[in-house]
């Protein structure tokens, strides 16, 4: 259901960019149209390996309030932990690739996130840093192990928050529309199997799969049947067996 | 005749009224005094529902508003009030308005006052002469005019008839708008609707008053009128959805729905051109066979070649000329219609043969639909034509009232309902236009006809422009959750929104509002409020939301946090036993508990207050309880039932003495027959036990219930202490109760050891010895009592001989205790000894050894043994004598009447040997009364003794109590008619073992329980229900096999196996609480075990063939993980709305590796991955967060599992096993020393890993090995290849690799007994090898 709505909404939007002669549009969104499944995470990526502080900000503001706002609470903490974390990640690129300005640039911009914010005590530094790399407090982000944790749980986080995230209202109106055009097929049958145990009283369940098939009968002699003869020899002669 | 000249005076009037006094409605020639031929039309409007119209309430609405301005005013009228006219005001008021003669009449049909106005000739309104208002009604006598159709005819064909951009269609607006101006300057204000216009050929309009008054007109309804109106009708026919929802939801059947439809077509009965159309539902060939309802009469006559070939050629093109031709309509009902009519319009030839003779001829012949006549009318069948022959009946019905019958019924059948929907689409519905109507060749010559100059008044009327919905099958009555066990269709509408509240509270569904009213409203209400009465009500409603909450699936979107919040609220509920909770004490409840908290947490909560109910006041209650134990007991199996039910049983049986009030006997005598109220508490319990017993054989009795009692005592000999004293009163109950179960052999099995030697000796012992002293008399009485009676009863059970043999150190104890209580004084002149009480006897002692209890005592094992031996062998033989005879206690008589066998034998004897001061060796034979005792003592050789197998009757004489020498042997009937499923074999010895195992580490004894034949190649996976008596496996062999686990079989074979798997089976994994399966043989298949159905069958949804899906977990219940063998990507499937959810990353993507295991740890909140690159890593199941990572470790990983939450074991395939520790960081803490292929969690720290190679077991508790195992060869000839471990019943399940694949060799599974006697461990180690 929800491929096919997505498949509608991109032809759908497709549609709408030739009309309006949006060409350039058009073909852009085609090609990621056809790119991997990961655009969301990419997009952070690109944006962080071309210092584009503008876009990841913007990007970033748009998950916060699209997507992030539908997750619970310990789920958003970990979205802000991320989002230091992401941002941290911008700055040590720059400064490992020597640029500073683009780091400055960062500080200006984001200055909201990394005023009286604990966790970015001391980065104000970084780029002014001789060897940030070597420096003790900044020494783990520049490992590569660091940055690779990050991104994969940024990804992993991403793919939870998108799914936790209602459809975009355009996908929904498409999706009532599929729905309606389909009309019957939303009913439910629910009985569609029959019930393989007809017949078959709930309550007495003891064994669970004992329901699924007739027992199969006990096949042991019934030793408890003894004659009087031999009742009378055990208790007259030997006891023990 | 120009009507608009005619003036009428009071007397036309006056002449008028009088003449259609008498006649119906229609058109009437009405002669006047001046001779005058008046047409007149005559329409008659009831008073009823008369306010609910529009054009009533315009009326009222304005006459409040005058009033309120008049009040404002301070012009007085009507006091202010708003007042409901009646309806005689509306009528004077409207034809005082519209200027109308209004006539009142008396109730005797006399004019009473005639309103004469001048007759004033609104556009559009057909004239009125007058008004005649009668007592409950209205005649409107109009101006003749002819029948006109209503506009509302000429609106269903609007293509035809006005298009919106025609001048026609401004006509009638203007109109329209004429009539509506000709009302407001009347202050009238009704709606009109197009069906109370009036229009002749050319759209002129024309409104008879006397519609306006219809009840299918609009009306406006205020708020508390329409709640009133609500209950009157049910749907307001005027609406065709809330008709098409009614008839959804059965509540208008088929019939009825079809007319409301054609009357919205416009067809009305009786006009050959518009009649109303109803489906032909049965072929008529035979009583069962339907005709398809999703093609057109017309396409199954002609055939879908000829429709094709029609709609190519004919012009305009259609498929269909019409659904009903007036031909068919005419030969439908031939046998009704006038000669002329059929001639007219069927042939002018007059052939009756000529018309279908027979309901299937007729069926055959047409290409038209049915008529509902076929379902209502008897009467079409039947001719009214001498020359026609009747309409046959199909074979299957005798009479047309049967047939109508038949027809109707079949018409509401399911089969017919469930695909009306389509019929409706083609006649009345989407199918008529369009694409659509091409497609299903339906095209419809009125349809797609050009317009032609004369009004459409008849065709296919399109009512739904979308597929009409399906009709809801019959209701299910209730979804409970095991008649619907996985399907919850709440469900399938969510968005992807809430697929994955894997963990974390209080965010998934309707669940805050469930929570909510569970807490707020109903449990801290409960914790708040203690005074009684509230609280019985609180628990009635409460038992109720919670017993609801457990049937339905509300539990079910419950996490496991928040179930595990709710415990404590429903373990409180079973504390408060008041009657009207007996419901939570059902099974059926206790069933959905056990399944949604496990097991495990049922036994630690729920069970204990089960238990207890056992002895609840209510009757009720304790039978329910009781009946649950048994049933919990049967479900469980043997050894949980002996670890938790048992047990509790036995401890709870303890406390029945232990209030004094529960001492309190009923005389003060010895005797064995003392009973108190504890009795009653006892036999509860032992009721229970002994049902228990009977279940699963008499290995409880021995190995349980005595060896409880023995302990009792045991104990009370080392320190005897108040409640112990309890205790061994009521363990002497149970050993007596025990006793009656076992049966002969089984008794003298265990008599010496066990019986004798551990119980009834101790026992005399604690009651005779000077060193114990209780705590009360009535205690040591009661014990007393109770010992003895047991005893008595075993004695009698075992006979003369045994008891010679065995229990004479007993008897001889009893009796010389008597020695410490009394002195035996020679008297000095030779006379009778004197018996004297002792000087320094213990005052406990002497209240319990009176003369009285010597004499039952004597009379006890005489009756026995024979009263020579006893005496006979009795060191203390005339003191016993002496006290036996002694008259001096006053209670003598009273504690021997009613227990001595007077009526029987020679009492007299009996009664000599007490009173003649009793000769020892008395050659009189004592007990002479019984012939089979005097026999074995005149004989003096064994005596074959069985007490009331052979003479009960006798021996009920001579035993001195109540005692019913019969009951022993129903008790033991009982054990054995029911033996099919008492323990045997191998399961003995694992009873024992589970029964003396005092330590929480798991030991290992190699008893091979039962063996599981059903696969043919290896076993790879065996999962285990909570329930532990049923678990599934997976194998090679391309199947999943489901087994229960019997207690009575030494092999078994399959319950059921799941076969739509086409590679061998990777993986495995249960869902919804057991409820559901999901397994993998590279695609993965989620199935539903009880109903045998496959659910979902899922891919990986990208790359190629190759990807395979290998590992599955779950996460939660609805939620299972699933890895591929291509990619290093995690996948999470949601059961509940069968999609793929999200996905996440084990480690980064641009590294080859792929996954190889994934676990989830036991809370559920981190996955850990062992990827083929070697590394690890543990990740967030919520979040996704990589949590930690490992690099490179080995690259050989085959499993992950987790062993406790922040420790997990990661299997290779050629290094040993190393155990991961999370906190505070991800690091190995310990390599094993072997190389395992599989760890299996037991307990909390315990494991064991398995070597597939050599069959080695070794087991772990924490990071220690305690044990190591090789699997002995007879029960095993290939290696392990899977192990599963039953939880509570501590056993494991063992399959087994192929060893010849080509041979399809069997696979076994097989239990090993894991036994837990404190022995330690080089001790075992010992024994093991």
């Amino acid at each position: 259901m929800n491929s096919e709505t997505i498949i509608t909404v991109d032809n759908l939007v497709k549609e709408y960019l030739v009309w309006r002669g949006f060409s350039n549009s058009s073909s852009a969104f085609e090609a990621e149209c056809k790119k991997e499944y990961d655009r969301k995470y990419k997009e952070i990526v690109t944006s962080i390996e071309g210092y584009d502080i503008e876009r990841l900000s913007n990007l970033w503001e748009f998950f916060k309030q699209k997507v992030f706002s539908f997750l619970a609470e310990d789920q958003q903490l970990v979205a802000r932990q991320l989002e230091n974390d992401v941002f941290k990640l911008y700055l040590v690129i720059c400064v490992h690739n020597k640029q500073r300005d683009k780091s400055i640039v960062f500080f200006e911009k984001m200055t909201d996130l990394v005023r009286n914010n604990p966790s970015w005590n001391g980065w104000f530094a970084l780029p002014y840093l001789p060897e940030p790399a070597k420096d003790e407090a900044f020494q783990k982000y520049f490992s590569k192990h660091w940055q690779e944790l990050l991104l994969v749980s940024l990804h992993n986080f991403l793919s939870v928050a998108f799914t936790r995230m209602s459809l975009p209202s355009l996908a929904i109106y498409v999706k009532n529309a599929l729905k309606a055009e389909s009309g019957q097929n939303t009913e439910i049958q629910p009985n569609e199997h029959a019930y393989r145990t007809d017949g078959f009283i709930v309550e007495d369940l003891i064994d669970d799969f004992a329901v699924i098939a007739q027992c199969s009968t006990p096949s042991r002699n019934n030793q408890s049947k003894s004659s009087l003869k031999t009742i009378i020899k055990s208790i007259t002669g030997k006891r023990s067996e | 005749m120009n009507f608009f000249d005619t003036k009428f005076d009071e007397n036309d009037i006056r002449s008028l009224v009088v003449k259609v006094n008498n006649i119906g409605d229609g058109l009437f020639n009405a002669q006047l005094s001046t001779n005058r031929i008046l047409n007149v039309n005559l329409c008659t409007v009831d008073d009823d529902g008369l306010e609910l119209t529009s054009i009533v309430e315009s009326l009222q609405v304005l006459s409040r508003v005058e009033s309120e301005l008049i009040n404002y005013g301070h012009l007085h009228k009507q006091n202010g009030h708003i007042r409901q006219l009646n309806p005689r005001e509306i009528w004077s008021e409207i034809c005082q308005r519209l200027g109308i003669t209004y006539v009142l009449m008396n109730t005797n049909n006399s004019t009473n006052e005639i309103l004469l106005q001048d007759d004033l000739h609104l556009p559009h309104f057909l004239p009125v002469i007058c008004v005649i208002r009668l007592e409950k009604s209205c005649r409107i006598v109009y101006h003749a005019f002819p029948h006109k159709e209503l506009l509302s005819t000429f609106a269903l064909f609007p293509r035809h008839n006005f298009s919106p951009h025609s001048q026609v269609f401004n006509l009638l607006v203007y109109q329209l708008i004429q009539i509506y101006d000709a009302f407001a300057s009347r202050s009238i204000y009704p709606i009109l609707s197009p069906h109370v216009l009036h229009s002749d050929e050319n759209l002129w309009l024309s409104m008879g008053l006397h519609l306006i008054f219809q009840k299918n007109c609009f009306t406006i309804r205020r708020k508390s009128e329409k709640s009133a109106l609500k209950e009157q009708i049910q749907l307001d026919p005027s609406r065709l959805w809330e008709l098409t929802d009614a008839w959804r939801n059965r509540a208008i059947s088929n019939f009825e729905y079809l007319m409301k439809l054609n009357e919205f077509s416009g067809h009305v009965k009786g006009d050959p051109h518009r009649h109303p159309i109803f489906p032909w539902i049965s072929d008529f060939k035979n009583e069962t066979s339907l005709r398809p309802l999703n093609r057109t009469k017309y396409r199954l006559a002609k055939g879908d070649a000829q429709l094709n070939e029609q709609y190519s050629k004919q012009h305009p093109a259609h498929h269909v000329p019409e659904f009903l031709s007036d031909i068919c309509y005419m030969v439908y009902r031939a046998r009704i219609e006038t000669k002329d009519g059929l001639c007219q319009v069927v042939r002018s030839q007059w052939v009756p043969e000529e018309y279908p003779s027979s309901m299937s001829r007729l069926y055959d012949w047409t290409p038209d639909e049915c008529t509902p006549e076929f379902f209502e009318d008897p009467n079409i069948f039947i001719s009214t034509h001498p020359d026609m022959s009747d309409l046959q009946l199909p074979e299957w019905t005798k009479t047309p009232a049967e047939f109508i019958n038949w027809h109707k019924d079949l018409l509401e059948s399911d089969e017919i309902s469930g695909r009306l929907h389509e019929w409706i689409d083609l006649v009345f519905g989407y199918l008529l236009t369009g694409e659509n109507a091409i497609n299903a060749l339906n095209v419809q010559l009125s349809i797609v006809q050009k317009p032609s100059a004369r009004l459409r008044t008849h065709g296919a009327v399109q009512l739904f422009t979308s597929p009409h919905p399906k009709r809801m099958l019959t209701k299910p009555a209730k979804v409970s959750l095991l008649s619907h066990p996985n399907y919850n269709p709440a469900y399938c509408n969510f968005s992807s929104v809430q697929t994955i509240d894997t963990v974390a509270e209080d965010e998934s569904f309707d669940l805050s509002g469930l929570l909510h009213k569970l807490y707020t409203k109903h449990i801290l209400q409960i914790e708040g409020k203690n005074s009684n009465e509230n609280r019985s009500v609180n628990i009635e409603e409460q038992v109720s939301l919670i017993w609801n909450l457990v049937e339905y699936e509300e539990l079910n979107s419950l996490c496991n946090n928040q179930l595990k919040r709710v415990i404590p609220a429903i373990a409180k509920l079973f504390e408060g036993i008041l009657p009207g909770s007996a419901k939570i004490f059902d099974r059926r409840f206790l069933l959905q508990l056990s399944i949604r908290f496990g097991s495990e947490i049922f036994f630690a909560h729920f069970l204990p207050p089960i238990i207890e109910a056992i002895l609840s006041h209510s009757e009720m209650i304790s039978s329910v309880a009781k009946e649950s134990i048994l049933w919990l007991a049967r479900r469980y199996g043997p050894v949980v039932t002996a670890t938790q039910i048992t047990t509790s049983l036995l401890r709870l049986l303890a406390l029945c003495y232990s209030q004094t009030s529960n001492l309190q006997p009923d005389y003060e005598e010895m005797s064995l027959d003392v009973t108190v109220s504890g009795d009653t508490l006892c036999e509860y319990i032992l009721d229970c036990l002994v049902e228990i017993a009977v279940i699963y054989g008499p290995a409880f009795i021995t190995m349980q219930y005595i060896p409880y009692c023995a302990d009792l005592v045991d104990q009370a000999i080392r320190r005897l202490t108040s409640p112990l004293e309890s205790a061994i009163i009521s363990a002497m109950l149970l050993l007596k109760v025990s006793c009656d179960c076992l049966s002969d052999k089984q008794i003298m099995d265990h008599l010496q050891e066990l019986i004798i030697d551990q119980v009834l000796f101790p026992a005399i012992r604690l009651l005779s010895s000077t060193n114990f002293t209780f705590s009360s008399e009535r205690h040591r009485k009661l014990f007393t009592c109770k010992t003895i009676r047991s005893l008595h009863l075993l004695a009698c059970r075992i006979g003369a001989e045994n008891v010679q043999r065995y229990m004479f150190g007993v008897i001889q104890r009893l009796f010389c205790t008597f020695n410490l209580v009394y002195d035996l004084e020679e008297s000095d002149h030779g006379g009778e000894p004197r018996v004297l009480i002792a000087e320094n006897a213990p005052k406990q002692l002497i209240s319990t050894f009176t003369p009285g209890f010597a004499r039952l005592l004597i009379q006890i094992f005489s009756a026995v043994c024979g009263r020579q031996y006893i005496t006979g062998s009795l060191p203390n033989a005339t003191l016993i004598s002496k006290l036996a005879s002694g008259p001096s206690s006053t209670s003598f008589v009273n504690s021997m009447s009613p227990s001595l066998p007077i009526s029987i034998g020679s009492p007299t004897n009996f009664l000599a040997g007490f009173n003649d001061n009793f000769v020892p060796f008395s050659s009189s034979p004592v007990l002479s009364s019984s012939p089979m005792l005097s026999s074995s003592m005149s004989g003096n050789r064994l005596t074959l003794f069985t007490v009331g197998a052979e003479s009960p009757d006798l021996n009920q004489g001579i035993l001195a109590s109540s005692f019913d020498p019969t009951s022993n042997l129903t008790l033991n009937q009982k054990m054995r008619d029911v033996g099919l499923t008492h323990l045997a074999g191998t399961w003995i010895d694992r009873f024992r073992s589970a029964l003396s195992s005092t330590s929480e580490r798991i030991s290992f004894d190699q008893i091979q329980l039962c063996t599981f034949t059903g696969h043919s190649s290896t076993v790879r996976k065996i999962i285990t229900l909570d329930n532990e008596n049923s678990f599934v496996s997976a194998s090679q062999d391309k199947s999943v096999k489901l087994w229960s686990i019997k207690t009575i079989e030494e092999s078994s074979s399959c319950q059921w196996t799941y076969k739509a798997h086409v590679k061998p089976i990777q993986d495995v994994c249960l869902l919804k609480f057991g409820g559901l399966i999901a397994s993998t043989d590279s695609s993965v298949h989620i199935w539903d075990p009880f109903r045998g159905s496959a659910l979902h069958q899922l891919d990986w949804p990208v790359g190629g063939s190759d990807s395979s899906i290998m590992c599955l977990a779950t996460v939660n219940h609805n939620t299972l993980v699933a890895t591929s063998n291509s990619e290093n990507i995690m996948r999470l499937f949601d059961v509940r709305i069968g999609q793929w959810a999200h996905h996440m990353c084990a480690w980064t993507w641009t590294s080859a590796a792929s996954i190889r295991a994934v676990a989830v740890s036991p809370d559920s909140t981190k996955f850990a991955v062992a990827l083929t690159n070697g590394s690890t890593s543990v990740i967030d199941t919520r979040t996704g967060r990589i949590l930690a990572y490992s690099v490179l470790h080995h690259s050989d990983a085959i499993q992950v599992d987790w062993l406790t939450n922040d420790l997990f074991a990661c299997t290779h395939t050629d290094h040993p096993v190393v155990l991961w520790s999370v906190t505070p960081r991800l690091r190995i803490i310990r390599r094993l020393p072997e190389v395992a292929s599989s760890v299996t969690v037991c307990t909390n720290d315990q494991y064991v890993t398995l070597q597939n190679s050599s069959n080695r077991l070794k087991l772990y508790e924490k990071e220690d090995c305690h044990n190591e195992i090789k699997l002995k060869s007879d029960f095993i000839a290939g290696s392990i290849s899977a192990l599963g471990y039953l939880k509570l019943n501590r056993m494991f399940l063992v399959g087994q690799e192929d060893l010849e694949p080509a041979t399809g060799f069997q696979i076994f599974l097989i239990f090993i007994k894991t036994a837990t006697r404190e022995i330690d461990s080089t001790k075992i180690l010992q024994i093991i090898f």
